[in-house]
């Protein structure tokens, strides 16, 4: 049981080391390599500059990944993902309320009361979808993403009004939160993040055999002796911590949640045991190689787009590719 | 000691009760088949059984212990229950699905042990899917699927097991071999309810309980309470059980003329 998933998680590593490599080395402007032996200054603060945003993006991504996992295992539907979810919506109202009330200046652990807000954003649309989406106490996975799906349009409509109240200045930095960038970080705000994603990937490495048996639909988890209500209430929690962490740094971008554990389980298979790690590993390369098209483009468009646009377009046709393949196979 | 007991229990959704007031135990050894009409309660009774529906009234006891105050996996190592069907637009294969009915013996991290190991080889030969071991659940037909999930009760290793409408996608042979399987567990000292629409099948059991309209109506060996009346009154049938030494067989006229609609 225990070496099944020791080749997958190598080559994972191996792949998210490819990734982080690559992406440090291409970007918008080349590196050279003997100018850095020469100890150019100029080339090792880029170098340094570009090392952070590469762990930024990584940090995000295995969050996202992570996320998406779980939440497609609470839900137990496979199109679940934090942006599907409202989560992400939540966490972008959050964010919003704290930056036109002039909040993202104060400072509180290293981050800001931005990324706090982004949390209680995540958790309250966490509550209410996940409140709604109940039918006589049972979790109804179909009426749970439909409720999702409201829920984000409400966001985005609340934003809306917001931006349409605030200062060009609150407007402007409003606009570069929510498009999901990957842009610069301080060193503590990326510590305490990476700490936040280390505790929800720790946990729900503990929880994957209940993920598991979760995932199996709520009668079956509770015939296989899991305590359920509990358990979801721990999915969550971790859940909506990883999105709010992602989110605060980031902003809100899409996809990620929903590619990459798809394609580790075309990969590996459904068991959360490797689904879970792969998630991590893979959210962390995926974003991070995103990362750096965006920055790849600026090389041909003379603009950086940011990384939501990336992802959305690997992303999408993706998805679409693989839910066709899905259908298929379920009407064979 | 009886496995399992049902006192005055009642349970439903949303405050109205579907199953009212049923009252029932099982010792080492015996088996149940609950039978009864559609919509009669007999996926509610189950379900109420095992925990997964709170009960509006009575209790439910497990090996002597109260059900409603019990550990989620303490309960699962005394009761498996095997569902009507499952997701199965899941990834797994059919070893892996079994592989999860070792889940409540299961340590924190999900290991498996040499014994749970045993458990889920044993488990795929006694319900006859071996030859499906590595297949994806998801590409079983229905019947296939059906005996998966017996497969996983077995690997539980429960002395109690549940099973709702076990035999409704199986093939005549397999219905037989899960009937036996059934009685073989109770021959060593385990239990079982069945929750059965086939009474030909039911009456191979020990005992017969006759759900109607969520109460217990009747509960008794098969030549007791399956008879004429019985088949006339709870499901408006003509016909009568004949036992002789070829095994039950239930004899069907038609519907019976009095009975309402």
């Amino acid at each position: 049981m225990r070496h099944r998933f020791v080749l997958p998680l190598i080559a994972l590593t191996v792949v998210l080391a490819m990734s982080l490599v690559l992406a440090v080395a291409l970007g918008a402007e080349p590196i050279s390599v003997s100018a850095l032996l020469r100890g150019d200054a100029t080339t090792r603060l880029m170098l340094s500059m570009r090392a952070r945003n590469v762990a930024l993006a990584a940090v995000v991504g295995a969050a996202l990944g992570l996320s998406g996992a779980a939440l497609q295992a609470l839900v137990e539907n496979p199109l679940a993902d934090p942006f599907v979810l409202g989560l992400s919506g939540g966490a972008a109202v959050g964010a919003t309320v704290a930056i036109a009330a002039g909040l993202g200046a104060i400072g509180l652990f290293g981050g800001s009361l931005v990324g706090i807000f982004a949390f209680l954003g995540a958790l309250v649309a966490t509550g209410i979808v996940f409140s709604l989406g109940r039918v006589r106490g049972r979790l109804v996975p179909e009426r749970l993403l439909l409720v999702g799906v409201v829920f984000n349009a409400f966001a985005s409509a609340i934003i809306l009004a917001i931006q349409s109240l605030a200062s060009p200045g609150t407007l402007q930095s409003i606009f570069a939160w929510l498009l999901g960038s990957i842009g610069y970080v301080s060193t503590r705000t990326l510590l305490v993040a990476a700490i936040a994603v280390a505790l929800g990937s720790l946990a729900l490495l503990r929880l994957a055999p209940a993920l598991n048996l979760l995932s199996l639909g709520e009668l079956d988890a509770h015939g296989l002796g899991l305590d359920v209500g509990r358990t979801r209430l721990f999915v969550f929690a971790a859940s909506a911590l990883l999105v709010a962490a992602a989110v605060s740094l980031a902003g809100v971008i899409g996809f990620v949640g929903l590619i990459v554990p798809h394609l580790v389980r075309l990969a590996f298979g459904a068991d959360h045991r490797i689904v879970v790690p792969g998630s991590i590993l893979g959210g962390a390369a995926f974003l991070a190689l995103s990362d750096c098209g965006s920055r790849l483009f600026f090389r041909v468009a003379h603009t950086l787009p940011p990384v939501g646009m990336v992802t959305a377009i690997i992303g999408a046709p993706l998805f679409l590719y693989l839910l066709v393949g899905r259908t298929r196979r379920s009407e064979r | 000691m009886s496995l399992i007991e049902a006192l005055s229990l009642s349970a439903g959704y949303g405050g109205a009760d579907v199953v009212r007031d049923v009252s029932f135990s099982l010792a080492p050894g015996e088996t149940l088949a609950v039978v009864g009409p559609n919509a009669a309660g007999k996926s509610t009774l189950l379900r109420a059984l095992v925990g997964a529906l709170r009960a509006g009234a009575g209790e439910v006891r497990l090996a002597g212990k109260a059900l409603a105050s019990m550990p989620a996996r303490e309960r699962a190592r005394l009761v498996a229950v095997v569902p009507q069907s499952a997701r199965y637009d899941l990834d797994f294969t059919v070893r892996e699905m079994v592989a999860f009915g070792r889940a409540p013996h299961a340590g924190a991290w999900g290991l498996a042990r040499a014994e749970d190991a045993e458990a889920v080889e044993r488990a795929l030969d006694e319900a006859d899917v071996r030859p499906l071991a590595a297949r994806p659940f998801a590409e079983l037909s229905g019947g296939e699927r059906q005996r998966v999930l017996i497969a996983r009760a077995f690997a539980q290793g429960t002395p109690l097991v549940l099973f709702d409408e076990p035999t409704a996608h199986l093939d005549l042979g397999h219905q037989l071999l899960i009937i036996e399987r059934v009685q073989e567990h109770a021959a060593r000292g385990g239990a079982a309810v069945v929750v059965l629409h086939e009474l030909s099948l039911a009456a191979r059991l020990q005992r017969v309980a006759v759900l109607d309209r969520g109460r217990l109506v009747a509960l008794g060996t098969p030549d007791a309470v399956l008879t004429p009346a019985r088949l006339a009154e709870t499901w408006g049938i003509d016909g009568e059980l004949r036992a002789d030494g070829d095994g039950p067989t239930l004899i069907v006229r038609g519907r019976r003329r009095a009975a309402a609609s």
